[in-house]
């Protein structure tokens, strides 16, 4: 098969796990949109180049390309981080799905998030690549350039923020 | 991590739509297409023995060759073309209009257009730099500019309509310095008049008794 042909196949498979996963983490559907379609371009400018000779994990590199742009994103000036409640509610975000036939003790997207964007910035980038993106904990190293080991504490602290904001957010229902 | 799985399934619902997905694939394909690789170019041979190279300087020098004489090579070999040069016009009209096709908000379109009048004024000095800077290239880079600055205000525009007054202030903060370069070059530009060129038959009557000597 082409580079292309594979490259287009892998936007077929990729694109909207990629999407998912900058949403979950600039919570702005245009720049989400945005940052996804940087990362296949930089991703193809990367093999191009020759840099890409064997691309050994395609799919830890996409994420890693994403993770970069999302933190380049974050350093602009000007640019804001929407960690609040307040900042969330402000931002105006739709989740893209109308999700209102869904059961009484179940979330909706909207909820989901506000819980999400209560966990601390470092937890909450690896539980959305380890779990909602599934890559393995040794693709999440890679993608997020740190080790497996840190991975897997940050990992288990996430997940107690989780429990912990999942229940306050039940008990306020 | 029944904790995971209630999350999960409640953001499940965010993806792209169909219509979204089509479109960034048609863009991201039509971008791979500029940006060629060399066995697109031309033969299997090659791409084989570029992609096996150990020696990137030779690699690069070689695929640069390839790429001048490809279809997307013009891309390549306009981004250092000057007003008057045979390619500006594809460089301008084609290729950077392309690479704005690829940014989606209103943010990242205003951004490059920034880039854009950046690149102007960089292109305006390079020829000064050479001597050759004259009145048709002066008048082209004139001409983009004004063009790149009034795409920038209509997507401050945009950005405002879409509840981003905040940013969209920000972003012309950030703007000013290019706008004051812009009139710093309009009144370098500016053709000045030789007192030698004043003809003093031309006053107007009613006026020359005020200004001249009776």
């Amino acid at each position: 098969m082409q580079p292309q042909e594979q490259f287009a196949q892998a936007y077929d498979q990729h694109a909207d796990a990629i999407f998912r996963h900058c949403y979950l983490r600039v919570y702005d559907r245009e720049l989400a949109k945005d940052l996804m379609q940087e990362t296949f371009m930089k991703a193809w400018k990367y093999y191009s180049e020759g840099e890409g000779e064997k691309i050994e994990n395609p799919k830890a590199l996409l994420y890693k390309i994403a993770t970069n742009l999302i933190i380049d994103h974050s350093r602009r000036p000007g640019s804001k981080r929407t960690d609040s409640l307040e900042d969330l509610a402000e931002a105006g975000f739709e989740p893209g799905e109308d999700r209102s036939d869904k059961l009484k003790d179940e979330l909706d997207a909207k909820d989901a998030l506000k819980v999400l964007a209560y966990i601390k910035e470092d937890y909450r980038e690896v539980l959305i690549l380890r779990y909602f993106s599934d890559l393995s904990l040794k693709q999440t190293a890679e993608a997020l350039g740190i080790s497996e080991n840190l991975v897997s504490v940050r990992l288990n602290r996430a997940l107690q923020e989780l429990r912990k904001h999942l229940r306050i957010y039940e008990r306020s229902k | 991590m029944k904790e995971v799985n209630k999350l999960k399934h409640a953001l499940s619902g965010i993806h792209l739509s169909k219509k979204e997905k089509a479109e960034g694939r048609h863009a991201f394909i039509k971008f791979m297409k500029k940006n060629s690789l060399p066995k697109e170019a031309g033969s299997g041979f090659f791409s084989s023995f570029y992609l096996r190279m150990r020696r990137p300087v030779l690699a690069s020098a070689m695929a640069f060759g390839l790429l001048i004489a490809s279809t997307g090579g013009v891309a390549y070999a306009s981004e250092s073309s000057l007003p008057g040069d045979f390619l500006y016009s594809f460089k301008v009209d084609v290729v950077e209009e392309v690479q704005g096709a690829l940014r989606f908000t209103p943010e990242r379109k205003a951004e490059w257009d920034a880039e854009r009048m950046q690149r102007r004024f960089k292109e305006a000095e390079q020829l000064k730099d050479q001597g050759k800077l004259n009145s048709e290239s002066k008048s082209k880079i004139k001409e983009e500019i004004e063009k790149h600055k009034q795409s920038f205000e209509g997507h401050m525009e945009d950005l405002t309509n879409k509840g981003k007054a905040e940013r969209a202030d920000e972003m012309e903060i950030e703007f000013e310095p290019l706008v004051e370069q812009q009139e710093r070059l309009q009144e370098e530009w500016k053709p000045k008049l030789e007192p030698t060129e004043l003809n003093i038959e031309s006053i107007d009557p009613v006026i020359e008794p005020k200004i001249l000597p009776q």
